[in-house]
């Protein structure tokens, strides 16, 4: 029987945002002093992390994928390669690290959908779990680990995805646009860096800590601030998901509740209906169950949660 | 019969749900009509490839000319 095809099961290709290659006898000890998470992880490790500024907050975004012992490749899906390549030279001195913008040579395929997992074991005959990725050939595919269904991103050069593309097609699988994927992600709840959470946010008022956020490897770019917020603090805003019907509204429009600005909206995915976003939130005095305006005085019309 | 109905039908056979199947026929014909741009295959010859692909995939096997596209070599010095 043909695996599957519902609703959720879709590949997209587009360009890749940001690839990098960082090689280099100091590789490894240079982005282990950037990378908010640990990359003291085998060759073949897969470590999704930020790239934080002295304050705390967030610049960019990335997975980074262990090639060789000082050898690295990183990719985002939503960062700029100029924004991390610049992020990254700010703070390289006197290490023998090479920086390579390889994003122009690759493009991204993103596979999502019940199944995909088995498929994919089936065409690279080895099985992968987070954290991992695997070479195949000038492909480099990985389980995303952010999204709450199965999904693999694979990158590498145009030609080498065609064929890929093939195999989905042949499977059920259906192209979606880029837009369905956002509105994916954005109704899981999960930030796109920087749209979402950027240099005015901190990586907990996005929920990115746990797996994100590494306290035990160390001193890196920020890690003073995430030890103090983890030790003595807590956050006051959070990213939330919420939905509205009709015509969505301008990205960053601000939101109120009970007559007071409680926040703003960030990412926005319009559907047949209407819409889900990601607002960030102050969490002091907000009512959960009473609806957001984009007045002061105006109607309640955008409630907290992706579903009624 | 259209042809998006024949392939439709021939996904029902395979399997497919029937919510999905004209879905999936409308993706093989746009997945067959991106082949003849980038490959320079007739019509025939894309759809052929794609149906062929779908009953080894059917049958649960991989195509073997799927392998791993050559890794770039590093440049030379």
């Amino acid at each position: 029987m043909l695996q599957m095809i519902t609703g959720s099961n879709f590949f997209c290709n587009s360009k890749a945002k940001a690839v990098f290659k960082i090689t280099g006898e100091d590789a490894f000890s240079f982005l282990q002093g950037q990378f908010s998470n640990d990359l003291r992880t085998p060759v073949g490790g897969a470590t999704y992390g930020l790239w934080l500024n002295q304050k705390g907050k967030v610049v960019a975004d990335s997975v980074l994928l262990r090639i060789a012992e000082n050898e690295f490749l990183a990719f985002s899906n939503h960062s700029l390669a100029s924004v991390i390549q610049q992020r990254l030279q700010d703070y390289l001195v006197a290490d023998e690290v090479n920086l390579s913008d390889e994003t122009i040579s690759y493009d991204r395929l993103i596979i999502s959908g019940a199944g995909c997992g088995a498929l994919i074991k089936d065409f690279v005959k080895s099985e992968l779990r987070v954290g991992q990725f695997i070479q195949w050939g000038d492909l480099f595919v990985v389980p995303g680990g952010q999204l709450p269904f199965e999904n693999y991103t694979v990158i590498g050069p145009q030609k080498s995805l065609a064929s890929w593309c093939d195999q989905w097609v042949a499977r059920g699988w259906v192209e979606g646009s880029e837009l369905a994927w956002d509105w994916a992600r954005i109704a899981a709840g999960v930030p796109a860096i920087p749209d979402d959470l950027g240099p005015t946010d901190l990586p907990q008022e996005g929920g990115l800590e746990v797996g994100v956020i590494a306290y035990n490897k160390g001193c890196y770019l920020g890690q003073e601030v995430m030890a103090r917020l983890k030790n003595l603090g807590q956050v006051r805003r959070r990213l939330h998901v919420v939905r509205g019907r009709g015509a969505p509204p301008a990205r960053l429009a601000v939101l109120y509740q009970g007559g007071k600005k409680i926040g703003e909206l960030r990412s926005i995915a319009q559907h047949q209906e209407g819409f889900v976003a990601l607002a960030m939130l102050a969490l002091i005095n907000l009512n959960a169950r009473a609806g957001l305006g984009l007045t002061p005085t105006g109607p309640a019309t955008i409630w907290l949660g992706a579903h009624e | 019969m259209s042809e998006l109905a024949a392939l439709a039908k021939l996904c029902l056979r395979w399997g497919a749900p029937p919510a999905v199947a004209e879905a999936m026929a409308r993706q093989l014909l746009k997945r067959a009509e991106q082949l003849m741009s980038e490959r320079g295959l007739s019509r025939e010859q894309a759809l052929a490839y794609l149906l062929n692909l779908m009953a080894q995939g059917q049958a649960g096997k991989v195509s073997p000319e799927f392998q791993p596209p050559a890794a770039a070599s590093p440049p030379s010095e």
